[in-house]
């Protein structure tokens, strides 16, 4: 059986060379690439064009759209397989949107990771995304109020989280001042809160957001939170 | 081994395993169990998100930090009396920790051995700064 192209594209060299060495002990899987995420990923895989991409994404869920969409438009054909720390559903939903063929939590297990590339490289033309996140995130789906609460009200939330102003958040969604208020009343109003901090609160509690989304620095580089003010 | 997350812990282990299959490597989930595992196994190399100070003096050992999105992994190494500090961890300090622990262990069992190192050279068992781990 020919091996599966593997690129693997994680900032943590530690973790790469890992799992870069987990990988090409199995006789059925090749990595013909690895490196940091991001553009220099994209560019190994216009390169290689391999199988199945194993990548990092941890960013927001617009620069995630920039990068995924480079790397479809690098190689159509090859499966992607997220890993992240990222393990609130909002997410995992934005990203299938985005057309990933797996998400996966880093806190799986290798084991799981390697069934994923094995079943991925086996069935190119599969149309179902593979998801291995804790299952206590799973377990929150349909509850509450996350379902109730539009893609854009979220990501208003998680700029809330990280301390910006709604004079910041307009200036980062590219949106009116006047639409970042009229979003939060429309938050206050379905989830039941009467300030920011609380609707913080309970969307960390209920994890429609995650904490990692809101600690982490953007993907140039750069955190321009003002810090987590509940 | 004791770091989070899961996969980090086996991809570290699998990495050490394939190259130094003489080393018997353990995985645990928490500080309590890893200074269980440690007394149980005498262990010669210890890596761990947060290295207990109960068993800092107990064998060489690694700190790596806590896994964050968008920082690096960074690591802190302290083999044979030498520290060091590491800002993107990769598994190459790991071998050698490995494998000074395994040169230590060596010479603690073949004291004629140690004795004539000893004698040829002028600081035994010590790496100097400039030196690196190994």
């Amino acid at each position: 059986m020919t091996p599966a192209r593997v690129v693997l594209a994680d900032d943590h060299t530690m973790f790469r060379e890992g799992m870069a060495s987990v990988l090409t002990s199995r006789g059925d899987v090749e990595v013909v690439g690895q490196g940091p995420h991001g553009r220099d990923a994209v560019a190994l895989v216009e390169r290689h064009k391999p199988d199945v991409v194993i990548m990092q994404v941890e960013h927001h869920p617009r620069r995630a759209e920039e990068i995924l969409s480079a790397m479809r438009s690098a190689s159509p054909n090859s499966r992607i397989v997220v890993l992240t720390m990222f393990d609130n559903l909002h997410y995992v939903r934005t990203l299938s949107r985005l057309g990933i063929d797996a998400y996966v939590h880093k806190s799986s297990s290798v084991g799981e990771l390697l069934a994923t590339v094995s079943s991925l490289s086996r069935n190119p033309e599969g149309d179902n995304v593979v998801v291995s996140m804790p299952r206590g995130s799973l377990e929150r789906i349909g509850d509450g109020h996350e379902n109730a609460l539009s893609d854009r009200e979220l990501e208003v939330l998680v700029l809330v989280a990280r301390g910006l102003s709604n004079r910041q958040v307009a200036r980062e969604l590219h949106i009116s001042e006047a639409t970042v208020k009229r979003h939060l009343a429309n938050i206050y109003e379905k989830i039941e809160v009467g300030s920011r901090s609380d609707a913080v609160r309970t969307a960390l509690a209920e994890q429609w957001i995650g904490f990692h989304e809101i600690v982490s620095a953007d993907s140039d580089g750069h955190d321009d939170s003002g810090g987590l003010s509940l | 081994m004791a770091i989070e997350p899961r996969m980090y812990r086996e991809a570290l282990a699998s990495s050490l395993r394939e190259h130094r299959p003489e080393a018997e490597v353990s995985l645990v989930g928490s500080t309590d169990d890893l200074i269980a595992e440690v007394e149980r196994t005498g262990a010669h190399l210890i890596v761990a998100n947060e290295v207990p100070s109960a068993v800092r003096e107990a064998a060489f050992w690694i700190e790596v930090s806590e896994v964050r999105p968008g920082e690096s992994l960074g690591a802190e190494i302290s083999a044979d009396g030498y520290s060091r500090s590491v800002r993107d961890f990769h598994v190459k300090p790991a071998f050698e920790a490995l494998d000074r622990a395994e040169e230590e262990l060596v010479s603690e069992t073949s004291p004629v051995t140690a004795s004539q190192e000893e004698s040829a050279t002028s600081g035994p068992g010590t790496v100097r700064p400039d030196e690196g781990v190994r």
